[in-house]
């Protein structure tokens, strides 16, 4: 009788699961026709944009020539997998400058001809014929952004490499999740998201602030590694003749007063005790006392066309003058 | 397994619905202005 009771109870909670979740995966596919959801965009983006880079250290590269949609937002790559028009790996007549950094720098929920990139080539061209190529990848750290440029930026004899460091660019190089599969369904990736919304209002360590001040902990390996890539990357322009510049891109929770002061004091300090010229954006923002109106999307905190128009505007001269 | 759905029609339909229900909760709870750090998502 037990046996029979645990075998019902057993096939019971099986089959309302298996219900629960066809039901729910149907519900979620057509609720997100109407509405865009991050964490689903970002998986989206991972599984149709993203592969396996031979290099470890790169991590991951986008598929070349792809378009999809993404955020409400084309996205379109070129032959070489950036999200930028095709260019000639030999350089022509034009100034010629390589910007690396993260989903900040590939412009993610914006569109390409609102992006910083876009913004800042136009105007450096009508001073001089200049033209920029975006490396920016989701999800890239320095390394990775770095070891991108050694294997691809430098067949591209740039005059200038800009690097846009944000705040999370000291993680630990990314791994494929052995989950990966879980990303085709909407059900897990909602689950997925919302459970790690929850954790953050009640610890801490999950919450943007604190995982990111983490990062910069003295032993902290992937600051180390970030360190280790940036002075990799000066040694290297220094010796092809090649401008390098850094541009700490603002966090954009909290404006006025900053969350993160403290690292990109340590950041700024560690570059310019290494003879990097660096422009930290963060203090120029300060006049932005509503800074959801920078977000790609209440749920997204990334800057939309609004901040990459701020940033541009406030990074060029700096930019500008490394090509005088 | 008709047999079984129909002696439990409405032990299923309430487990169902309290999957739901945690979901619905889960969604309306948390739907708040980014507070997580950006993730990796490489899959």
């Amino acid at each position: 009788m037990f046996w029979l009771r645990l075998r019902d109870t057993a096939l019971l909670v099986s089959i309302s699961l298996v219900a629960f979740f066809l039901f729910g995966e149907l519900a979620m596919r057509l609720y997100l026709m109407r509405q865009t959801f991050y964490d689903v965009e970002m998986s989206r983006y991972a599984l149709s944009l993203k592969q396996d880079a031979e290099n470890p250290l790169i991590g991951h590269v986008h598929r070349p020539n792809r378009e999809v949609e993404l955020m409400d937002v084309p996205v379109r790559t070129n032959a070489d997998g950036f999200r930028d028009d095709d260019y000639p790996v030999e350089k022509g007549d034009r100034w010629r400058i390589i910007f690396l950094g993260d989903s900040l720098t590939f412009a993610w929920g914006v569109e390409k001809e609102k992006s910083f990139e876009h913004l800042l080539e136009k105007v450096l061209d009508a001073r001089r014929p200049t033209e920029i190529i975006n490396f920016g990848a989701g999800n890239y750290n320095t390394v990775q952004e770095v070891n991108l440029f050694l294997e691809k930026g430098l067949r591209y004899q740039p005059d200038q490499v800009v690097l846009f460091y944000f705040i999370n660019d000291a993680e630990p190089v990314p791994q494929r999740s052995s989950l990966a599969w879980l990303g085709y369904s909407r059900m897990a990736t909602f689950y997925w998201s919302r459970i790690k919304a929850l954790l953050a209002r009640y610890d801490e360590s999950t919450t943007f602030a604190g995982y990111y001040s983490a990062l910069y902990e003295p032993d902290a390996q992937g600051w180390k590694d970030a360190k280790a890539a940036i002075l990799q990357l000066r040694d290297v322009s220094r010796e092809k003749g090649i401008a390098f510049q850094v541009v700490l891109l603002p966090e954009l929770h909290d404006l006025v007063d900053y969350t993160f002061a403290r690292e990109h004091g340590l950041i700024s300090e560690f570059l310019r005790n290494n003879g990097v010229e660096v422009l930290d954006l963060a203090p120029s923002f300060a006049d932005q006392t509503e800074p959801m109106s920078l977000w790609v999307a209440l749920d997204d905190a990334h800057p939309n066309a609004k901040a990459h128009r701020l940033i541009a505007e406030r990074s060029l001269e700096f930019i500008a003058a490394a090509g005088k | 397994m008709r047999e079984f759905a129909r002696k439990y029609k409405w032990y299923l339909l309430g487990i169902v619905g309290l999957y739901v229900a945690v979901s619905l909760w889960l969604f309306f709870f948390t739907d708040s202005p980014q507070t997580v750090p950006f993730v990796y998502q490489v899959n």
